[in-house]
Formats: structure tokens, C-alpha cells, sequence
């Protein structure tokens, strides 16, 4: 075979017509390494998200213990377990092989003897030794059998041990004696040196100490060791199942635990549920947020459009212009060249300029990562080598080749030899494929543009009508801190006090929250309308009296709340749930609250506590001592806040040097409770541009072809005394109607889409429809300069010249 | 060789049939150098197209060395096709993107010579007609009786039984076209058989035999 030679001949043949036809390459070539970059960084994202966890031995086989509590009508999904729950799961479910459980400890210090050193925030756990027969490691020196059966004893991870004895190597680090501190002042020594993981992980830590340390003198309260009504996230519990295990007997058995031991109660009820282990890193844990499914699949579809796109383009313009190589085939086949020969060598030529958009791609993409840094999840890195990445663009790269180079030479070859080489091109078959495809192509490129530009539109004006809405407090020059949980009152009303004198300072309070935060106190209360008696579920927020002058919320009726005082204040909210018309009515009302009769002084007006996503619930604000470890401050107009943030840390430092803790902006806060809308957005504009670019690009090439074909009858009704208006509006005609029907076709699913985003908004616009229209306008007009231009081109040539030719 | 016999080829529009070619008998030997004469439109390069197995929507018997040409599949038709005809055109048909040496080389390609072999038949074509020093160039780059001179370079370079040419001196002027000519005789002489169509007389007087087209029919056979 001379296959090699045939596919050098293929390719110098490409080679050249790149070369001949640099509009149509560079067209071809951005095009698809703009879809090209898109999809790669997608599917590196997609993989790493689904990279977690993948190493660990019969990985199938282990299961979070999750608990589903329901309360009222609220419910809550925890990855943790009441304390208990790890002493029985092995006798009521026999299927469990292994077992470990494991409490995550915060702000974890560690000292090394002799105050060496101290080592702060270090990812520590209390587990038992059953946890490395699940989640297995290499033990470079110690009992795994033996460690942490005391509470004395600490295991470590290689760059733990690196960390506190530097260059010990793991035998000798041994025995050494390490102190930690958290609630609890735990001396140990070091019992085992394990190897870190290398694969990525959820399982970051590093120091693990033994859970007998739990069930100490004081710890058995904190840690609720015998309580099963508590359930605490830090509290995990991992099961490793016999292999063969019918999950549903499991569940079964899992569900019968909570009427054994649990006490019964007629508000709310609790489940437990087992969670694959392949499932954890989509789901919140360990202080990481969950990585997002839908987003993922988002992102999928958002880089399957953009690729579909860019092969459309492809295929569109190869098929417009593909009358240049009709005379190539013609002679090819008088050659004896056959029809598979043909199509091979197009296809040849597709994957050069394929092979070309992966090397842009490549390009594309590393600017996309660097733009793109805080969209992308944290320690995401491409590593273009690693082989799933190259297969991947492998894969893609045939692929392509063979979506978008299939069409056009399956089409060219088809031409029949003696007819081409008379110039008889026209009614191959009766019906004009390039044709048909040409209009339907078009009108899809264009559906999936005018698709994006709305989306954007709607989601853009979404995140401006949060950020513009009134939420009934003032925002600016607020900062807080929260204070260490476990310090006394007193200490931190000395912080505030000396807080307050500060330059700048206008007001300071302490509370359990500030005014609006993603985190969620709710109670239920009693209470009696003039019609009936019923428990209402309220948000709870503890204040002092100068929680409402800090943010700027003055009462709609009554007064502000004293200090110390069984007074609390309500949101017209509640008041409407208590019946009453009008907000003064609700004064003086009294409820039992929180084991002591308090009364209504003031209310509030509704002012949004948490994010727009949720509607106003019933507030009461209780001014209270405990849990006040929140510290508010409003500072005067025009103070430099970042200075004033710098000066706060140091004195939070002096005053707390065990602690981390850090001043933020309360403006800044709020502005995250959006962060994943920004995104959506961000992504979103992204791909509007780049989908843009692609079909705009396309089009420019296409009707530049196609009208520059039209040049002899642009002559001949010129020359038949047509204006150029006249001229104009015949050439255009056609794509105003293709337009028409790209708008039709995507302002449907547009709408579908975008309806179902904004009913996660509580509060949100109506469905902007002028917006819908303006993106159809704005791509009617784009369009319609494109195909103008190239009609007046066609239009400046002397009618003379073009018909002489002929 | 070639046998034709009673050959239609007509086209039906809605009131009547068009005949392009009517009942053709035509039977030509090996080493046979004719010439199809007539003015344009007679029918003359249907019939080679016929002949060189381009046109297959024809009613009629066609053998070629005694085989049926319609009983065979397409495969055999079209190896038919590959190894024994050669085809020259008006228009020369050269591919503008290949060079005049990879422009003779394309139907070797198509028929698996060996490397070593092409390299051989490519310079004993461009050495016999002269072209050593243009193998790198492009057709645009060529007069019209050079890129003609490729034109029969590449038809020749299969070692075809049968060269076809339709008008193969139509955009030349005379010197060129009789310095072409002089080529189809003394590859005639070598053995192979020749079929041309053109308007031109003093083309037809290289042949041996002249067959003279009129509507599509064979109006009358002279020898030379």
C-alpha cells in the first residue's frame, strides 16, 4: 500500500489550500480551538471533581453515615452522627465489616516540648485505629494494631512529623512527646508515622489523636459521647460493608436504629442514610463546600454547545464553499481515485486544521485557566500530560475530524466526474444539500447565540436587582469579627470596650450574628392569635442594645430593646403571623421564649436577615449575654477601613494570641451570599463571547462566500437599473426570516431554563421580556451589517468587468 | 477491443425523448489511433465518457476484450477503469495545488506502484517530454501547451492500453497542438490505442481511422 505516500499527498494538498485560503483557515481554526479550549477545560474540571477518593482499597464498598433530621417542616441533611450511634452500628447491622468514627477538631494548636515551636489551625481528628483498616495508609514506623487504643497517643501523617521534627526520619520521631491543644489539653506522644496520600483527597488530616480522649472526665458533655438527640457535624461515621451487602437490608436495618434508641417526638423525626463513598466530595464536609453537580453538568453542556458550534461553523462554511474543489474531484476520479480514497483525503485535510485548533486550543485554554483562577475549584491545575488528558485530546481530535469533516466529503465526493468537469454543478441530486444544510446550519449557530446573550441579559439583571435592592439596614462601614467561642463574657466586653475607643469608631455591639448572614438560628414558639393557639418556627438572633443603631434599622413602632430585660423585638412578619393589622397592635405582647416570659417592646420593620433566595421569616431579636460572640462595628463616614481593619487585628492579637480570628466587611459578606450567582454569570459571559466570536466569524466567512457568488446577479439587476437600497433588501431578506426562526428557536428553551433559575429567588424580577427581544434585535443588526458589508462589496464592482468575464 | 453495440443514451423531459446518442456501433482494435469528429454537442465526448467507464447511464452492450462491461461489479469496473484508460482533456484538468511532478505522480498513487517504480516512470516522462527543470513548479506557473504536455505525462503514466482525449489541442495554438499531436502518434506507434475527439481536420490526419458524428448518430467512417 502506499498509504504513507497517499496521506502526504493528502497533506501537502491541505497544507496548500491553508495556505491559498488564509480567511477560511483562520476562521476554521479559531473557531474550533475556541470550542476546542472550552471543552478541554471542562472536562479536566469535571475529571479532577470526580478525582476524590478514587484510591482507597474496596473504596465501593465504604459508606458514610449520614442523618437526616426532620423538625417541623424544616428538615437538615448532616454528614455527622449522635455520638452513640458509632457503639451500636456494628451489632444492629451485622453487613458492616469495619467501622470508624471519628470527631474533626477545631482550631487545633500544637506544641512541641520544650516550646519549640507552635504549630496553629492543624487538621486534627480523634478516631480510633480501625480508621487506617478503612482508609488505608502506609505505616512507615508503629503498631497500627496498638495505636491510639490510649488517649495518650497520637498518629501522624509523614508531613506532619516532617512539619514538627524536621528531618527525623519516621522510626525515631517515635515516642516523641507533642501537646495539643483545643477544648482540651491532650499531652501525647507519637505512637505511628503514615504516609500522606498522593491522590486527591478529602481526607487532609494529618494529626490523629485517639477518640478515648472524648470520653475523659469533662468530655463526655461536650462531645455528647452518650446523647442521641445531638447530632454534630464533626461526629463522622464511615462503615465498610461485607462485600455482596444487599444495601436494601442495611437500610432497613438502618432505619429501625432511631425507634430504638431515640427519643420519640411528635414535631420531627430522624434518619439515617448511608453516603458511597464516591459521592463525599459532592457533597458539603469537612468545612468544604460540596462540589456541585448541576454546575458540573452546566458546564458540560455550556462546552458541548460551544464545540457543537464550532463544528457547525465548520461544516457550514466547508459546504458553502466547497464548489472550489469540485474540479479536484473530478479529476481525481478520471484518475481512478474511488470514493473512499476521497473522503479519506478530506478528512485528511479536516485533521490538519483539527491538529491546528487543539495546538490553539492548548493555548486557548492556559489563558482560560488563568482568567478564570477564582471560577475554578481551589488546586485545580491542568496537567496537560497526564494521560487522561491526552487521551482526551485524542479522542476529541478524531472526534472532530470526523463530525465536522464527514458531511462536507461524503458531499464532494459524491460528485459525479464527467459532470463536474463540464461545469455542470448544479441539481446534483435534485435537492441542494448545501443548501438545505447552509440555511438550517445558520439558524441553529444562531439559535444557540441568541440563546446565551438572553441568558446573560436575565442573569445580569437578576444579580443588579439583588444588589440594588433596598434590605431594609444600612451596609457600608460595618465590620465584625467573631470572637473566640469558648471565652467568658466579660472578656469580650473588655475587647469591645477597647474597640470602641478607637479613632473612627461610631458604635460597636455584640450579638449571636450579624445583621444578615448565611447561618440560620431557628426555634419554634407558642403562640395565641385572637383565633387560634399554634407553634410558629422563627429565626432567633441574641443582640444588645445597640444592634439596631449599628445597622442603621430604626423600630416601626415601640422602642429599641434594653440591655439585660426580658424585652425582645419582632419583624412585622411575625406580627402578621400574630394576627395583628398593625405593628403598634403587637406591642406589649408577651410570649414565652427561651424559659422566660419576654415581652414585645418594638418592631422591626422586614428587613432581609438572610439571603434573596429565601423569604422574610419571623424574627425575634433577644438581647442576651451568652453565645454574644459576635462584635459589630460601625465606623464614621470617610475612615480608612482597611487601615482600620489592620489597626482592630493587632489589638484582637493582644487580646487573644491563641486565637485566629480576622475583621471583615459586612458589605463584602452580603456581596458573597451571591458569589455562586457572579459565577453563573461570569461563565456565563464567557461562553456568550466566545460563542459570539465563533458565529460571527462564521458568518463574516460564509456570506462573504455566498454573496461574493451572487456578484453576477448583483450585476445584472444593477445593470437592469436596480437601486442599491433595492439590491440591499434582496440580499438581506433571507436572514432576517433565518433570525426570525433562530429567535423563535431559542427564546423557548431560554425561557424554560431561566424560569427555573429564578425560582430559586425568593425575591426576583419578572422574566424581563424586552431583554429577550433586545438580544434578538442586537443579533438581527450584527447580522445585518455582516451580510451588508459584503453586499456593498459585491455592489462596488463595475457591472461591465463581472459580466465580461462570463 | 472495444465493442459497441447499439448504444442510446437519451435524456426524457416531459413531452419527448432527447437522444444524445443513438444507436452506436462502433468496434475498435488495439493499436487503433481514431478520431471522433463533429461539431459541439454531436454526442462526441459522451461517447468517450462512455467508453472510458466515467458514464454508466446508458442503454446497450459495451465489451471490453470481450467481457460485458454492465455484468461486471463495480469493483472490477472500476479496476477496469483504473489500469487500462488514460485521459487527457481540453482543459488539461491539472490539480492547481500539486506540483507538475506530484500532479504525474497522482494516478500511480491511485494504482499502488511502488515508490522505487514511480521515481523511474515520473523521470523517463519528464525527461521525454523535457520537463526535468519544471517538476516543482504549478500548473498556473506553466504555459497551456506545457501543463497539456503534463496533462499527457500523467495520463501515459498508468501505462494505459486506451488514452482518451476530448479536444486535447482546444485551448492550444498550432504549434503546441501539433507538437501534442506528434506525441499521440508516436505513443500510437508504441502500442497505444487512441480515441480523440475534436473539430479540428488536420488533427484527425495523425489517426488511421476518422468517425464523423452528426445528432448523436455515426454519420459516416473514412480510413486515413
Amino acid at each position: 500500500m502506499n498509504l504513507g505516500v497517499m496521506l502526504k499527498n493528502y497533506f501537502i494538498i491541505g497544507y496548500r489550500n491553508i495556505l491559498r485560503s488564509k480567511l477560511r483557515t483562520l476562521v476554521h481554526v479559531l473557531g474550533l480551538s475556541l470550542g476546542v479550549a472550552v471543552c478541554l477545560l471542562v472536562f479536566h474540571v469535571v475529571w479532577y471533581e470526580n478525582s476524590f477518593d478514587k484510591f482507597h482499597e474496596d473504596g465501593d464498598r465504604i459508606y458514610q453515615v449520614m442523618t437526616h433530621t426532620h423538625y417541623q417542616e424544616e428538615s437538615w441533611l448532616n454528614g455527622g452522627v449522635p455520638f452513640p450511634m458509632a457503639g451500636v452500628i456494628e451489632d444492629e447491622i451485622p453487613d458492616v465489616e469495619t467501622k470508624t468514627h471519628f470527631y474533626q477538631l477545631e482550631g487545633v494548636r500544637v506544641h512541641l516540648e520544650e516550646d519549640k515551636g507552635i504549630y496553629k489551625e492543624r487538621p486534627t481528628v480523634m478516631t480510633d485505629n480501625q480508621h487506617f483498616r478503612i482508609f488505608q495508609r502506609q505505616w512507615l514506623a508503629g503498631n497500627p494494631s496498638t495505636a491510639l487504643n490510649e488517649p495518650g497517643q497520637v498518629v501522624l501523617t509523614q508531613a506532619a512529623a516532617e512539619l514538627y521534627f524536621q528531618g527525623l526520619p519516621p522510626p525515631e520521631v517515635l515516642g516523641k512527646e507533642l501537646t495539643y491543644y483545643f477544648l482540651d489539653t491532650v499531652q501525647v506522644t507519637v505512637a505511628g508515622v503514615v504516609e500522606d496520600y498522593t491522590g486527591n483527597t478529602d481526607f487532609i488530616f494529618t494529626d490523629f489523636l485517639s477518640i478515648q480522649n472524648a470520653r475523659k472526665e469533662n468530655g463526655e458533655d461536650f462531645y455528647a459521647v452518650d446523647n442521641w438527640q445531638s447530632v454534630n457535624s464533626s461526629s463522622q461515621l464511615f462503615v465498610k460493608l461485607h462485600a455482596d451487602t444487599n444495601l436494601e437490608h442495611v437500610n432497613e436495618k438502618l432505619g429501625a436504629i432511631p425507634d430504638k434508641y431515640m427519643e420519640k417526638s411528635e414535631k420531627g423525626f430522624t434518619e439515617f442514610s448511608l453516603l458511597p463513598l464516591v459521592e463525599l466530595h459532592f457533597h458539603e464536609n469537612f468545612d468544604r463546600p460540596a462540589a456541585n453537580k448541576s454546575v458540573l453538568q452546566g458546564l458540560i453542556l455550556v462546552g458541548l454547545f460551544i464545540l457543537v458550534l464550532a463544528c457547525l461553523n465548520f461544516i457550514n462554511l466547508e459546504t458553502a464553499q466547497s464548489f472550489v474543489r469540485f474540479k479536484e474531484v473530478g479529476i481525481r476520479k478520471t484518475l481512478g481515485g474511488s470514493r473512499s480514497q476521497l473522503i479519506f483525503q478530506f478528512l485528511a485535510e479536516t485533521a490538519i486544521i483539527v491538529i491546528l485548533a487543539i495546538a490553539g486550543g492548548l493555548v486557548f485554554s492556559d489563558l482560560l485557566v488563568r482568567g478564570l483562577q477564582d471560577l475554578l475549584p481551589d488546586g485545580f491545575v491542568i496537567n496537560y500530560l497526564a494521560p487522561e488528558g491526552v487521551a482526551f485530546l485524542v479522542a476529541m481530535g478524531m472526534l472532530l475530524t470526523l463530525f465536522a469533516g464527514i458531511m462536507p466529503a461524503i458531499m464532494l465526493s459524491a460528485l459525479q466526474a464527467q459532470k463536474v468537469l463540464k461545469g455542470d454543478f448544479k441539481q446534483i441530486n435534485g435537492f441542494s444539500w448545501t443548501y438545505f444544510l447552509q440555511k438550517n446550519l445558520t439558524v441553529i449557530q444562531f439559535t444557540l447565540s441568541i440563546g446565551f446573550i438572553i441568558s446573560v441579559l436575565v442573569v445580569s439583571s437578576q444579580i443588579q436587582y439583588m444588589m440594588n435592592k433596598e434590605l431594609g439596614f444600612d451596609k457600608e462601614q460595618v465590620m465584625y469579627i467573631r470572637l473566640p467561642f469558648l471565652s467568658d463574657s466579660s472578656q469580650r466586653e473588655t475587647f469591645k470596650h477597647v474597640i470602641s475607643q478607637q479613632a473612627g469608631v461610631r458604635n460597636t455591639s455584640l450579638g449571636s450574628d450579624i445583621l444578615a448572614s448565611s447561618s440560620l438560628w431557628t426555634s419554634s414558639v407558642e403562640v395565641t392569635t385572637p383565633t387560634e393557639k399554634k407553634e410558629i418556627s422563627v429565626q432567633v438572633k441574641m443582640i444588645d442594645s445597640r444592634f439596631l443603631d449599628v445597622y442603621q434599622v430604626k423600630p416601626k413602632a415601640g422602642r429599641n430593646v434594653r440591655d439585660a430585660s426580658n424585652e425582645i423585638l419582632i419583624n412585622e412578619k411575625f406580627v402578621e403571623r400574630l394576627g395583628f393589622d398593625n405593628a403598634r397592635d403587637a406591642i406589649g405582647y408577651s410570649l414565652d421564649f427561651n424559659q422566660a416570659e419576654r415581652e414585645v417592646v418594638g418592631v422591626v420593620p422586614d428587613f432581609h436577615s438572610r439571603t434573596l433566595r429565601e423569604e422574610i421569616r419571623p424574627l425575634i431579636l433577644q438581647p442576651a449575654q451568652r453565645n454574644a460572640t459576635l462584635l459589630s462595628v460601625k465606623m464614621e463616614a470617610n475612615t480608612d477601613l482597611k487601615q482600620a481593619k489592620e489597626d482592630f487585628g493587632l489589638i484582637y492579637q493582644a487580646h487573644f494570641p491563641f486565637e485566629d480570628g480576622e475583621f471583615k466587611f459586612f458589605d463584602e459578606t452580603i456581596a458573597n451570599f451571591y458569589k455562586s450567582d457572579f459565577r453563573v454569570m461570569k461563565v456565563l459571559g464567557l461562553a456568550t463571547l466566545i460563542a459570539l466570536v465563533i458565529s460571527f466569524l462564521g458568518l463574516f466567512a460564509l456570506t462573504s462566500f455566498t454573496i461574493a457568488q451572487r456578484t453576477k446577479e448583483i450585476s445584472i439587476r444593477k445593470v437592469l437599473g436596480a437601486g442599491t437600497m433595492e439590491i440591499l433588501v434582496s440580499l438581506s431578506k433571507e436572514y432576517v426570516v433565518l433570525m426570525a426562526v433562530a429567535f423563535g428557536l431559542a427564546a423557548i428553551p431560554t425561557w424554560y431554563l431561566l424560569n427555573n433559575w429564578l425560582k430559586e429567588f425568593y425575591f426576583k424580577i419578572n422574566m424581563p421580556y424586552d431583554l429577550y427581544f433586545l438580544a434578538g434585535i442586537a443579533a438581527l443588526f450584527a447580522c445585518l451589517a455582516i451580510v451588508g458589508l459584503h453586499s456593498y462589496k459585491a455592489m462596488q464592482k463595475n457591472p461591465a468587468d463581472v459580466l465580461k468575464s462570463e | 477491443m472495444i465493442h459497441l453495440q447499439n448504444i442510446n443514451k437519451y435524456i426524457d423531459s416531459r413531452f419527448q425523448r432527447v437522444f444524445i446518442l443513438k444507436e452506436i456501433e462502433l468496434t475498435i482494435e488495439q493499436g487503433d489511433f481514431v478520431t471522433l469528429m463533429g461539431p459541439s454537442g454531436v454526442g462526441k465526448s459522451t461517447l468517450l465518457n462512455i467508453i472510458g467507464l466515467l458514464d454508466e447511464d446508458y442503454e446497450g452492450e459495451y465489451t471490453f476484450e470481450g467481457k460485458s462491461i454492465k455484468a461486471m461489479k463495480d469493483r472490477q469496473r472500476s479496476a477496469l477503469h483504473k489500469s487500462e484508460f488514460g485521459y487527457i482533456f481540453q482543459a488539461y484538468h491539472l490539480i492547481d495545488e500539486l506540483t507538475v511532478y506530484e500532479n504525474i505522480e497522482t494516478p500511480l498513487l491511485y494504482r499502488n506502484v511502488s515508490s522505487a517504480e514511480r521515481k523511474s516512470i515520473i523521470a523517463e516522462l519528464l525527461d521525454r517530454f523535457n520537463m526535468v527543470a519544471k517538476k516543482d513548479l504549478f500548473p498556473e506557473q506553466l504555459s497551456g501547451g506545457q501543463q497539456q504536455l503534463v496533462g499527457v505525462a500523467r495520463a501515459i503514466a498508468g501505462k494505459p492500453k486506451v488514452l482518451l482525449a476530448d479536444e486535447p489541442t482546444g485551448n492550444l495554438h498550432s504549434a503546441q497542438a501539433k507538437e501534442i499531436m506528434e506525441v499521440f502518434q508516436e505513443l500510437n506507434r508504441e502500442g497505444t490505442t487512441i480515441i480523440q475527439a475534436t473539430h479540428s481536420r488536420e488533427n484527425a490526419d495523425y489517426g488511421h481511422r476518422l468517425i464523423e458524428m452528426m445528432d448523436g448518430k455515426i454519420y459516416q467512417e473514412v480510413s486515413i
